[in-house]
């Protein structure tokens, strides 16, 4: 009886999460970000405005695409449903649950807090964000104390990930697009 | 004819790159005539053949648009590479194509040493 309900459950996850992963289509491949490596590390301050931009261009990219961060009990349910539920439902066509952009989204994300962790170090001059009131290096500060209770194993996870992704989300003042200059 | 057709799509890889520095978009070694899709720092996504590649930056004509691409297709367009977060190009790999040929001709021939004889297409009308 309990096997059943836990089995119901299942299938009732797995289709909610192959419905999620359908709002997640690459327009183009999307690069998984690479972590910072020593070289990066003497950047220049103009580097390091440009290498963030590019991080949250390819981090854009992803969220535009319908890319979104995992918790951990999605991604249970979504190992779940590929390895029970999936080759039933898939046929002769086996079908499977991709992780919605996770692993690229994530490293997106790390890439650029890493970076705006060196900008800080550097004593480099901070940019304005489009959050109320808000500049890249206080956008940092906020981003570091989600991340203490990420770590902490604090809070609701989709909650954490919720304010982180709308932290980064409100990063860059983008310039409008236009005739490029000279 | 077959092992030719899927030899040429076996020999066609798309691979896409976020470049860190001007450095690393010039080790891609894309070159004119290279039709590549870039998404720019700002948030500009552009699929054009490229007509030059000067020291900083691709010169180009735009391509028919792929879904959320503002550009018609036929106009210039110059992308520097202090621009680019995005680089897409699809590119005919010999070593790739020559893999996939190889592939093929093993299959028909192992149908052929168990069967007997060798596949072929039926006539067409």
């Amino acid at each position: 009886m309990g096997s059943h309900r836990i089995l119901k459950l299942n299938a009732v996850l797995s289709i909610g999460l192959l419905l999620g992963a359908c709002t997640y289509q690459q327009s183009l491949q999307h690069p998984k970000l690479p972590p910072l490596v020593p070289i990066d590390r003497t950047m220049n301050c103009r580097q390091i405005d440009l290498a963030i931009d590019r991080a949250d261009t390819v981090r854009w990219l992803i969220r535009d695409d319908g890319g979104s961060l995992e918790t951990s009990g999605h991604k249970a349910a979504r190992y779940a449903g590929n390895a029970v539920l999936t080759p039933i439902i898939g046929g002769p066509l086996p079908m499977y649950i991709g992780d919605g952009g996770n692993t690229v989204l994530s490293a997106a994300d790390e890439r650029i807090r890493e970076l705006l962790l060196l900008k800080r170090d550097r004593s480099c001059s901070p940019r304005a964000t489009t959050l109320q009131g808000m500049d890249d290096l206080t956008l940092l500060v906020e981003l570091e104390a989600v991340q203490v209770q990420f770590d902490a194993g604090r809070g609701e996870q989709s909650e954490l990930f919720r304010q982180r992704t709308k932290l980064l989300d409100g990063l860059r003042v983008v310039p409008s697009l236009g005739p490029t200059p000279p | 004819m077959l092992a030719v057709t899927l030899s040429l799509v076996g020999g066609c890889t798309t691979q896409s790159y976020a470049p860190a520095s001007d450095a690393v978009t010039r080790e891609l070694k894309i070159k004119a005539g290279d039709e590549i899709r870039v998404v720019t720092t700002r948030r500009e996504r552009l699929t054009f053949e490229v007509t030059e590649v000067r020291g900083d930056r691709f010169i180009g004509v735009t391509a028919k648009p792929h879904p959320k691409e503002l550009r018609p297709a036929g106009e210039t367009v110059e992308v520097a590479f202090d621009e680019l977060a995005v680089l897409e190009v699809t590119r005919f790999e010999t070593s790739g194509a020559a893999l996939a040929m190889a592939a093929v001709l093993v299959t028909v021939s192992a149908y052929a040493v168990v069967l007997g004889t060798v596949p072929a297409l039926p006539p067409g009308p």
